[in-house]
């Protein structure tokens, strides 16, 4: 049993977000809900400013709070590392939401009216726009059952009142591909493989670069390291925030 | 006496135009509720104030959390009237005992609704909860030991401490005659039933005590065990919980006495000891509250980790500090009317009348503060600050089920003596 | 001397408790190792939180059964 985790290099990261984009595109997310962000950091004054980016995934920790405190197990951690949630078990209480220190959960508030995908065709706009050639697409991989238990697990399932939150893209994690995020970073800042094998590219990067977790103290043994650079301080200002607000 | 019109005790089967009021309000309360409800249901949750904490930057839960804690605080009420009357044997509280037990019963109640009110997928919720429920999270203390164990064993000892008055009801000629006939169940007022009501009646006061700490605590844990949460990560959350459940509580079941006692035109009942009795457990209680909420606001000011003492901050002086003094403020002055009339000697109804509203003020300003600043501003991370203003929807569900609380026991005092029926009349043999 | 009624009683109270222990520990608590393994993620028998309730639910009820134990002759 492979033991994934992911790895960031800090020093690489510029900000452009295109990560957080495939993660919509590939997952199909609401409006507003951002499985995988990167915050934009500004650091001391005028003239010291230095600005900075920290991307934040779920975190996958093997200690994991949402884990513990979900009431019907459907948040839980594969054998493999992956923290999952099941689409068709989750009640909705969002108590995963408030144990999480990382605030990497996103609640569906209401049935998505638009999504990063072209399942809804009976959209006026897209079909004046494309004179109704469009076909509707969904990913057929986000459809499958993965796992021993078989469960809905991966991204595109957005029902209304359950939870969501990054899946490490599960349903390419199986094919043997990179996450999302990872593949369509243009300056490689990310990098995805298994801890056990002292040969896969994480595990090399962890054993000659200086790396720490996210919020270590919190006990939450994160399954993400980042690379080069320090954890922010509380002093830091974030830039340049995502606007999507109160639309849940 | 069979065949008189007889007038039952405590205006059973009297309608009169007050309650058909009281009854129109309630109702519509439940009816507004209803619409708002279903409001929710057909738009999702985006209806209410409720938003992510984090990018979106709201608060995950709100007003109907608050409300669940409040709901189950109000609880403590009967269990403890009922407690203390057998254990201790303070006589004088009988006469109270059913109402506050009635209490305990629909408070549990209106907090298993507002847990529907509050869960994304509530139909879901109520059969994968029996279904997969996991001891490991807090949720599974709260909903086996509160909503399952606790309402049931309060409904036993209800049912069990009635059947007296269901026997001595059933002598009268009424429509209800099968009702009561039923709840007696062969109930015939014998001195070895009386025996054996009362020893059974202190063992299950034994079995249910422990349970209200179970169950006040277990809803404390809920928040208590957060680590990532500051304001929440703390021992005194637990008893904290027990403690302000029994403000609440008290403070409810002394309103709700002198409301009976004044509606019903009862000089004498319930004595005046009973009410000295619970003014002075409500004095005591809300003393304890004072000292925890100073001692967790000194730890978390002064030695707290940086987040810790930035929200105890927000909530002395800040943002939040509004609700907060609100809250304290009620407290203080039910505690200054209380201590005033023990030192005195003099207890006064209105008095303490004011001094239970007042308690419940500062139960829901509290919970209120509990819940909502932690998930606004208390991110670990740099995410900006959130807010949350509750819509009307969430306002109205709860106003809904407070009045599906109050229907509930307006209805219950029509057809059932709402207090112990005192002596029988006459020894009746059918 | 402990009447009937009493063990009647007392056989209810303590089918309730052993149904909780049961359910709780051995139906529902995710003993096992690795703990945190997504075996665990699920009670080891589906619906055993509801086994859980029903035995605090009979634990109960054994003062309701007390109670309402018929009595025998007039005289216990």
């Amino acid at each position: 049993m492979p033991r994934y985790a992911m790895t960031i290099d800090l020093s690489r990261c510029m900000g452009c977000r295109a990560c957080m984009v495939a993660c919509k595109v590939e997952n199909n997310t609401p409006e507003a809900h951002f499985w995988m962000y990167v915050f934009r950091f500004e650091e001391e004054e005028y003239p010291k400013t230095r600005v900075w980016f920290l991307p934040r995934p779920c975190q996958h920790c093997d200690n994991a709070p949402c884990v513990k405190v979900c009431p019907v197990g459907a948040r839980y951690k594969r054998d493999d590392g992956l923290v999952l949630t099941d689409f068709q078990r989750c009640i909705g209480c969002r108590y995963c939401e408030v144990a999480c220190p990382y605030g990497v959960n996103y609640f569906h508030w209401k049935h998505p009216d638009k999504a990063q995908y072209l399942d809804y065709t009976d959209d006026p706009e897209v079909k004046s726009r494309t004179n109704n050639t469009m076909p509707p697409y969904r990913n057929p991989d986000a459809d499958l059952r993965y796992g021993p238990e078989e469960r809905l697990t991966a991204g595109a399932h957005h029902y209304r009142g359950v939870i969501g939150k990054c899946t490490f893209c599960v349903h390419r994690v199986e094919k043997g591909l990179e996450p999302a995020c990872v593949a369509n970073c243009p300056v490689r800042v990310f990098e995805f493989g298994d801890l056990d094998d002292p040969n896969s590219i994480v595990s090399q990067k962890l054993r000659t670069n200086p790396h720490f977790r996210l919020l270590e103290e919190e006990g939450t043994k994160p399954r993400v390291y980042y690379l080069m650079g320090n954890p922010p301080s509380p002093e830091v200002r974030q830039v340049m925030p995502v606007k999507g607000g109160k639309r849940g | 006496m069979s065949g008189r019109a007889v007038a039952l005790p405590y205006g059973v089967g009297r309608i009169s135009l007050g309650w058909l009021a009281l009854v129109a309000i309630a109702a519509a309360l439940v009816g507004v509720g209803a619409f708002a409800y279903a409001i929710q249901e057909l738009e999702g949750p985006i209806a209410t104030g409720l938003r992510d904490w984090g990018t979106m930057g709201g608060a995950t839960w709100g007003l109907y959390v608050s409300f669940i804690v409040y709901f189950v605080g109000v609880s403590f009420a009967g269990i403890t009237v009922a407690a203390l009357i057998r254990i201790l044997g303070l006589t004088y509280l009988r006469p109270i005992s059913r109402v506050a037990e009635l209490l305990t019963i629909v408070s549990l109640i209106l907090g298993a609704l507002s847990v529907l009110a509050d869960l994304g997928q509530p139909l879901r919720g109520i059969a994968n909860l029996f279904r997969y429920a996991r001891p490991q999270s807090p949720f599974f203390g709260t909903f086996t030991m509160v909503i399952a164990g606790y309402l049931f064993a309060s409904l036993v000892y209800f049912y069990l401490a009635g059947r007296r008055d269901a026997y001595l009801m059933a002598q009268y000629p009424s429509p209800l005659r099968w009702l009561y006939r039923a709840w007696a169940a062969g109930y015939q007022d014998t001195p070895e039933e009386k025996a054996r009501h009362e020893r059974i009646s202190f063992w299950l006061a034994l079995g249910i005590l422990p349970l209200l700490v179970i169950a006040h605590s277990t809803l404390g844990l809920v928040f208590g065990l957060m680590g990532g949460r500051p304001g929440w990560f703390s021992a005194l959350q637990a008893p904290g919980f027990v403690v302000l459940a029994g403000v609440s509580g008290i403070g409810h079941i002394i309103v709700l006495a002198a409301l009976l006692r004044w509606s019903l035109g009862l000089r004498d009942q319930p004595e005046m000891a009973a009410f000295r009795w619970l003014g002075q457990a409500l004095l005591v209680l809300g003393i304890i509250y004072i000292y925890f909420t100073i001692v967790e606001m000194v730890t978390a000011g002064y030695a707290g980790r940086e987040h810790e003492q930035r929200l105890a901050k927000l909530v002395l002086v800040g943002y939040y500090a509004p609700f907060f003094w609100t809250g304290m403020g009620a407290l203080g002055l039910a505690i200054g009317l209380l201590a005033s009339q023990a030192l005195s000697g003099r207890w006064s109804i209105p008095l303490l009348v004011a001094s239970g509203i007042l308690a419940n003020v500062t139960a829901v300003a509290k919970r209120l503060i509990i819940v909502v600043p932690s998930l606004t501003h208390g991110s670990l991370l740099p995410y900006g600050i959130g807010m949350y203003i509750p819509t009307w929807v969430e306002g109205a569900i709860i106003a809904g089920l407070m009045g599906l609380g109050a229907l509930t026991i307006l209805l219950f005092m029509k057809a059932f003596p709402i207090m112990e029926v005192p002596a029988p009349v006459e020894e009746v043999r059918p | 001397m402990i009447s009937r009624r009493a063990w009647a009683a007392l056989l209810v109270l303590t089918a309730g408790i052993a149904l909780m222990v049961v359910s709780y520990l051995v139906l529902a608590a995710p003993w096992g190792f690795p703990p945190e393994s997504e075996k665990f993620s699920n009670p080891r028998l589906a619906f055993a939180p509801l086994l859980f309730i029903i035995g605090v639910m009979i634990a109960f009820l054994a003062a309701v059964v007390y109670e309402l134990w018929p009595q025998r002759g007039g005289k216990e």
